[in-house]
């Protein structure tokens, strides 16, 4: 995601970069004469699924077969109702994520259609090694805490007491942010990314959140400024990309363009999979390199983030089409971690799967010819020059290891962990487009 | 005691647009988007939604900011093998192409040349009644309006009168095949391969030996030394199915569901004289137009009511919202062909009138604005006046109805009613 906006660019209103591609100066666009399917509804009619489908409760709750059918049938799906190009091939959507001169992210900011929104520092090297070293002294002890926490009882939820708790104790601690205030910010913070959702009610509540957490977050920042500590508030605010000292909008634009799903989701599809799968969940607990095997797995069999969009820079010639610019793309991660082509029995969850390799989930392949699978983090690689001694772990890393640390804690801390007596966990949005996951985890344990 | 009002609120759920209330009733979701939403950002269907008249006006006017095509109009394309209409003028935007083709056939639906199919409208008006003026009652949906134009265009373009049934059975497969829904697609296509198959030797024939007929016409018309290619008239034959036929069919059903339904006062008026079935075709028009929407893209940023619309973003035109706007006509929600507000007369593509009235906006204004706008006037006059000529004391067979309805979004087609039943005397 290109986050901080460099000088040489116009910035639209409303956050969309303007003229920054260059101009064809020589004729017409350089594909062949190709057949395009233009008009709105017509030859676009398809036998086996209706566009209503992508967008209906069927797909909030269990979106596999419907992306399936997009994916054996339609790689690239003009989906009329919801003017959107589907993307479902593993090989087609892993081209878009890489392909950045002709396909553009959009910021969450653009989605809020914020004038002057602020800058996103996410990318910004000094926060990314601070990040670092928080996660690497924090995480395992954040995640024991509350594992002790939850040994006292005997039951409890590991959606909301443990995978939600814990991606948020780690927001809260890592900013610093005061115990009385915990509630405060958990709130705000929701609010702002719920916003970015298709709801528009949901936008002008994520609108408010904003204002509010730039309010709250003014006398903490002024504090911080002052004398600065570890915390990554700290770090921000001494920041100053393109010689400008960092806003407290800046700062709340970059808490909103954080993930929240990476690490809730993720942590909450893992320990769902694991207890929907006793098998697994034995192998996944009887070490650490296993666990990890395990979230990777989680990430391709249940992606928190079903789907990413890119959009179009320019008209270009696609998987047998013409592509519209300024045209959305949907590319199915849902759809492109289950194809039959890249993995072996791909609805099934294996957690020493022998078909995907154990690097970044960049939707990539080793040299050797193992796909990743696709996760968060997609895309091109780092705008950092890959010296690994000389920069942090990109921020998938840490989010994975983190992940890992947590649920290794609550392994040491807690045994014999199964679903609670008649529970159905289930895995679900809260609408259409938002975060896949499972939102209660009911299970027993004792204490180890 | 006096019941509050229920003024709509600003909230709008977006997924309201894809639920059958909103196909049969858009109007109170238009009222919102007008009053709290004049740029409504569908994040849902990734669109941008305009819905005031003079907006909806503005749009239609700037052809520099607003693209109808979805692609660039000066790509090497090649359109159709795939498509229900095939190759056809409207793929091209608002290039030179559609400007060559566009003025190529529309004058064959104006002034003399439409006078000159005159009394053909009339004749076959009368088969239809023909069928069931015996009954007392008609079905006007199915055994009248469904009839007339489909019939009008097969005399128009001179094809023989006894192939004019299968003519109807391929236009309905055609229509049905328009819709998102997937299960109608096949038999569309087949209809469209049939009636190319049909009608490829009468284009060789009658580019060779022209006649008087619009096929003919069309064959042979040339703008600037340019004629359209064979594929390029099939095309067309195609659009003047959807665009000429299932339009005016419906026209025709809804202006007799607002004398009986929404009007009945009226209805007398109409059948005492009988020039009023233009300003009842007009109302219609602006009341609850047969196509409510029209797409475009914006080619640059537009800033508008403090909002900016991006750039290649997809806008959605609700003529339909515009057409009740209370900035543009008094007393928009209420159905009256004696209107004082409304240009009653023949629509023009600028959208401004002499008598300094607004026009609605039922046909659109510019560079799209429909071709057919005389012929489907006068087509539906003429249809509705011989058969209110024919019937005495017409009235609705059924009190209650369930009133107009766009299709839903699996099906192709334009806003009607399902059925509509009417008795009369003879």
């Amino acid at each position: 995601m290109a986050s901080v906006i460099k000088e040489d660019q116009v910035v639209g209103r409303n956050g969309v970069v303007i003229s920054k591609r260059p101009q064809r100066s020589d004729g017409p666009p350089k594909y062949r004469t190709y057949e395009v399917y233009q008009r709105e509804r017509v030859g676009e009619s398809t036998e086996k699924i209706k566009p209503g489908q992508l967008i209906s409760e069927d797909y909030r709750l269990d979106p596999y077969p419907i992306v399936a059918v997009l994916r054996e049938h339609y790689p690239c799906y003009r989906d009329w109702l919801s003017n959107s190009y589907w993307i479902s091939e593993y090989n087609d959507v892993t081209s878009i994520f890489t392909d950045d001169a002709n396909f553009e992210t959009r910021p969450k900011t653009w989605i809020y259609g914020l004038e002057n929104p602020g800058r996103n520092l996410n990318d910004e090297l000094p926060l990314l090694e601070a990040e670092e070293i928080f996660v690497d002294t924090q995480a395992e002890e954040i995640a024991s805490s509350i594992a002790s926490g939850l040994a006292q009882n005997g039951h409890g939820d590991l959606a909301t007491g443990f995978a939600a708790r814990f991606a948020m104790d780690l927001l809260l601690k890592s900013l610093d942010i005061p115990d009385k205030d915990a509630g405060q910010f958990t709130s705000l913070f929701w609010r702002m990314q719920r916003g970015t959702s298709w709801n528009p009610a949901l936008r002008e509540d994520g609108i408010k959140a904003m204002d509010e957490l730039t309010h709250y977050l003014e006398p903490i920042v002024g504090l911080r400024k002052k004398e600065p500590g570890e915390d990554l508030i700290s770090v921000m605010v001494q920041l100053a990309p393109d010689n400008n000292p960092v806003t407290v909008r800046d700062i709340v634009v970059t808490l909103l363009e954080r993930d929240h799903e990476t690490l809730h989701g993720a942590l909450a599809n893992l320990w769902f999979l694991l207890l929907t799968h006793p098998g697994e969940h034995e192998k996944a607990i009887s070490d650490r390199r296993l666990m990890k095997l395990a979230y990777l797995e989680t990430l391709r069999h249940s992606t928190p983030v079903l789907s990413a969009h890119r959009f179009a820079i320019d008209e270009v010639e696609r998987f047998g089409r013409l592509i519209p610019e300024g045209a959305q793309l949907v590319c199915s991660a849902a759809a492109a971690n289950r194809d039959p082509k890249i993995f072996n029995e791909p609805d099934r969850f294996i957690v020493d799967r022998r078909d995907m390799c154990q690097r970044e989930s960049r939707g990539q392949y080793r040299a050797d010819g193992l796909a990743t699978g696709i996760a968060f983090g997609l895309g091109k690689p780092s705008i950092h020059p890959a010296i690994p001694e000389d920069r942090p772990r990109s921020r998938y890393a840490l989010t994975r290891d983190t992940a890992v640390a947590a649920s290794q804690a609550l392994v040491s801390h807690l045994d014999n962990i199964q679903l609670a007596k008649g529970a159905s966990p289930h895995l679900s949005a809260l609408t259409v487009g938002e975060m896949h996951t499972c939102w209660k985890l009911p299970v027993t344990y004792s204490k180890k | 005691m006096s019941e509050a009002i229920k003024t709509p609120g600003a909230e709008i759920d977006p997924r309201v647009f894809d639920t059958p209330e909103f196909q049969k009733n858009p109007f109170p979701i238009y009222q919102q988007l007008r009053d709290h939403h004049p740029i409504y950002h569908d994040r849902f269907h990734n669109r941008w939604i305009i819905s005031r008249y003079w907006d909806v006006d503005g749009a239609f006017q700037d052809n520099e900011s607003y693209d109808r095509a979805v692609y660039k109009p000066d790509g090497p394309y090649e359109f159709g093998s795939r498509h229900i209409f095939g190759p056809n003028i409207l793929e091209y935007g608002n290039s030179g192409e559609h400007r060559r083709l566009r003025n190529i056939v529309a004058g064959q639906f104006v002034g003399q040349k439409l006078q000159d199919f005159m009394p053909m409208i009339h004749q076959i008006s009368d088969e239809v009644i023909d069928k069931f003026i015996d009954d007392g009652e008609v079905e006007i949906v199915k055994q009248f309006a469904s009839q007339v134009p489909i019939r009008v265009i097969s005399n128009m373009l001179g094809l023989p009168r006894e192939d004019e049934d299968t003519f109807v059975e391929w236009y309905q497969a055609l229509i049905a095949g328009l819709g998102f829904g997937g299960e109608h697609l096949a038999a569309g296509m087949e209809a469209r391969n049939d009636m190319w198959g049909y009608i490829d030797p009468l284009i060789t024939e009658r580019s060779k030996n022209p006649g008087e007929d619009l096929l003919s016409r069309i064959c042979v018309a040339e703008m600037d030394g340019s004629r359209m290619t064979p594929d390029e008239v099939k095309g067309f034959v195609a659009l003047l199915l959807a665009a000429g036929g299932d339009t005016t069919e419906k026209a025709i059903a809804n202006m007799w569901y607002h004398l009986m339904y929404t009007r009945p006062d009226q209805l007398q008026d109409v059948i005492d004289n009988e020039d009023m079935w233009e300003n009842t075709f007009t109302e219609m028009m602006r009341y609850d137009p047969v196509v409510h929407a029209q797409f475009r893209h914006t080619t640059r940023e537009i800033e508008i009511h403090g909002d900016v619309i991006p750039e290649r973003a997809g806008v959605i035109l609700y003529l339909g919202a515009g057409n009740r706007d209370e900035r543009a006509f008094k007393d928009p929600d209420t159905f009256d062909i004696h209107r004082d507000d409304l240009h009653m007369g023949k629509e023009n593509r600028s959208g401004r009138y002499k008598d300094g009235k607004n026009g609605h906006l039922g046909f659109g204004i510019g560079q799209h604005f429909c071709m057919g706008y005389a012929m489907a006037r006068q087509e539906s006059a003429i249809a509705c006046s011989k058969l209110a000529a024919r019937i005495k004391n017409p009235r609705p067979k059924f009190a209650e109805h369930e009133g107009i309805s766009s299709p839903s979004i699996d099906s192709g087609g334009f806003r009607t009613p399902e059925e509509l039943w009417m008795t009369f005397d003879t």
